[in-house]
């Protein structure tokens, strides 16, 4: 198969894959569609690389992470952190309190990048600590405290009723 | 898998599994990109050289070798030759020969299925719209610029054209057709080359992966070289070196080294040559009758993949030693070799280590420095304040400039010690000294510029292609 044939395959079969990771990253479509093409595009040059990987999908997902993470579009990028803190809520049914698709989304983007991308890389697609370190460029027990700490920090949030709209 | 553990993390993975619907869909924006195949943006540029090739006396050679022989496998010339470092300083007479890196290109050529193979004919009249590949000086005035021009007035299609010039400003295309064809607009039909290369004013040599072509009338006429083909080839000194690392597709490693003009190509084994890691590139530098072999490892987008190294021969390719490279005797991180190159002006060798670090996984990068016929390295006194170099070019040991992926053009004058950025160009795809003082550079605006320096990279003066 050829480098071309390759890639050209590949775009089709993986973008919308990659798209969904981007979104879960930038929480913006456009930024989404801005990272996975610039990803492909960094790529293409030695797509052979990417090809002869055990897993093509999961080495680009692996540079769509750290391209999130690390590269220029830091400063393109919307920031996620909300102005100003809500009131807290009473301390009954945290849990049933928090509505997943807004409550739990909200406070994911106001995590840092890192946190952000290794809950993730770790709920999301299910992956092990050393390939989410591959992806931050930090060892595993960084990754297992990335974890921890962005846990930590949506259930501390999550407990002070952060992002309900009506309390 | 990774189980939830109670029920929060059980509804984190709910949202995002949700969430993730609401992404764009794919097959627009999967358009789009591949529209770009076609866009200069998605074109693969490799390579940057030093073109240092002085005409070496025998007895240089001699000193040299005597330097890099006779020491153990881990410091290959350990100390510097009284006799080399009496050679002649003043700025050496440039032969045909290129020397430095070269970043490798993708494995593979593209394929004649997906892209309709153009035919071998070159524009008649002016050169239009002409984009450089890659470009190759044997001489201060003269030069080859391989790239891909416009077929006629007001087609859309694209010819491979190889232009020539006399005096450095002029071009006319040097040949009426070519029998291989060039990656413009990222695809590229077989055969496919990438680069070029002169040793003279008559022998040249146009290479891909998976093609090697010859001239020996300064391109008018091209043979193919069977069987062959290559990520990298320099010249020196009437000899020609090739190496292809092996890769996917059945790829095979070569190791060829011929007479400049000679159709009988020579293996030779390189003890200890590692795979080369995801990201890393194969690079061949030559200078002063050394040449320096390098895998390198660092890559700008992802972590290092391994150390690199470097290899060095004074016999034209016949013989390697393996050089004890300086990033890998680093205490902490994760360094690798970012490049390495013989000085174009003086012999001696730089050698850019990376070091990525929490704070900047792109890394940081080092140079260091040997002195002709040495391999001692010494660091630069406040190393790690630039980006590990894409490009790296080091004409001298003191003078020292490196592109890095931000696409910003460094220049230091005290070995690394401090650097400063220079305005122009930027993005540069390719650089090469054939001196201590002259080189080219070809900038990010698709090939259509060819920028001249001739104070070592102090100023540099841009020409647009025309013929």
């Amino acid at each position: 198969m050829t480098v071309e044939v390759d890639f050209t395959r590949f775009v089709r079969e993986h973008t919308a894959e990659l798209l969904r990771t981007g979104y879960l990253l930038t929480g913006d479509g456009g930024a989404a569609e801005e990272l996975v093409q610039d990803t492909l595009v960094r790529l293409f040059p030695k797509w052979h690389l990417v090809a002869a990987a055990d897993v093509p999908v999961a080495y680009v997902r692996r540079s769509l992470a750290n391209g999130f993470v690390n590269h220029t579009r830091r400063a393109a990028r919307r920031e996620f952190a909300v102005d100003v803190l809500p009131e807290g809520i009473d301390d009954h049914d945290r849990a049933g309190q928090l509505d997943d698709r807004d409550e739990i989304w909200t406070l994911l983007r106001t995590l840092p990048d890192r946190q952000r991308t290794a809950l993730v890389l770790r709920y999301f697609h299910d992956l092990p600590d050393d390939e989410i370190g591959a992806a931050l460029g930090c060892r595993e027990g960084t990754v297992r405290s990335l974890v921890s700490r962005g846990l930590a920090a949506l259930r501390e949030n999550a407990d002070r009723g952060f992002g309900r709209s009506s309390a | 898998m990774t189980p939830p553990t109670d029920d929060f993390e059980r509804r984190l993975r709910a949202t995002l599994a949700r969430h993730a619907r609401e992404a764009p869909p794919g097959a627009p924006l999967a358009d789009r990109i591949l529209l770009e195949l076609d866009s200069p943006v998605l074109r693969p540029r490799h390579g940057w050289r030093v073109w240092a090739a002085p005409l070496l006396a025998a007895a240089a050679i001699a000193a040299a070798a005597l330097a890099l022989v006779g020491v153990s496998n881990a410091h290959l010339g350990a100390a510097p030759a009284p006799a080399a470092t009496r050679l002649p300083s003043s700025t050496p007479t440039p032969t045909s020969t290129p020397s430095p890196l070269r970043v490798r290109p993708p494995h593979g050529t593209l394929a004649p299925t997906t892209v309709t193979s153009r035919p071998p004919v070159a524009p008649t009249g002016s050169v239009r719209g002409f984009r450089a590949d890659d470009v190759s000086f044997d001489s201060p005035t003269e030069g080859w610029a391989l790239g891909s021009a416009d077929c006629a007035r007001g087609s859309s299609t694209r010819c491979t054209v190889l232009l020539h010039t006399t005096d450095g400003t002029h071009w006319a295309a040097a040949s009426n057709g070519t029998p291989f064809h060039t990656p413009d607009g990222g695809l590229c039909a077989e055969p496919c080359v990438t680069h070029v290369r002169f040793a003279g004013s008559t022998v040249g040599y146009a290479y891909g992966r998976l093609a090697l072509f010859m001239t020996t009338d300064g391109g008018a006429h091209w043979t193919r070289q069977p069987g062959l083909g290559a990520d990298v080839l320099e010249t020196l000194d009437g000899n020609v070196i090739l190496v292809r690392a092996g890769g996917p597709g059945s790829v095979a490693p070569l190791f060829r080294r011929a007479v400049v003009g000679g159709s009988t190509w020579t293996s030779f084994s390189v003890a200890g040559f590692p795979g080369v890691p995801q990201g890393g590139s194969v690079q061949l530098s030559r200078a002063y009758g050394v040449t320096l072999l390098t895998v390198t490892g660092y890559d700008a987008y992802q972590l290092a993949a391994s150390p690199g190294a470097v290899f060095g021969s004074v016999d034209g390719g016949a013989t390697w030693q393996q050089i004890a490279h300086p990033c890998g005797s680093r205490p902490v991180g994760h360094w690798s070799i970012a490049g390495a190159v013989v000085g174009a002006g003086d012999g001696s060798m730089v050698i850019d280590c990376a070091v990525q670090t929490r704070t900047d996984p792109g890394g940081v990068g080092t140079t260091f420095s040997a002195a002709r016929g040495s391999t001692q390295f010494v660091r630069a006194p406040s190393g790690g304040k630039v980006a590990p170099a894409i490009l790296l070019a080091a004409p001298t040991r003191d003078v020292q400039l490196l592109r890095t992926r931000t696409g910003d053009l460094y220049r230091s004058t005290d070995a690394g010690h401090s650097w400063d950025r220079l305005a122009q160009p930027n993005g540069v795809t390719f650089l090469g000294f054939n001196s201590g003082t002259e080189a080219r550079a070809l900038g990010d605006d698709s090939g259509h510029t060819l920028w001249t320096t001739t104070d070592a990279g102090a100023t540099w003066h841009a020409v647009v292609f025309s013929a």
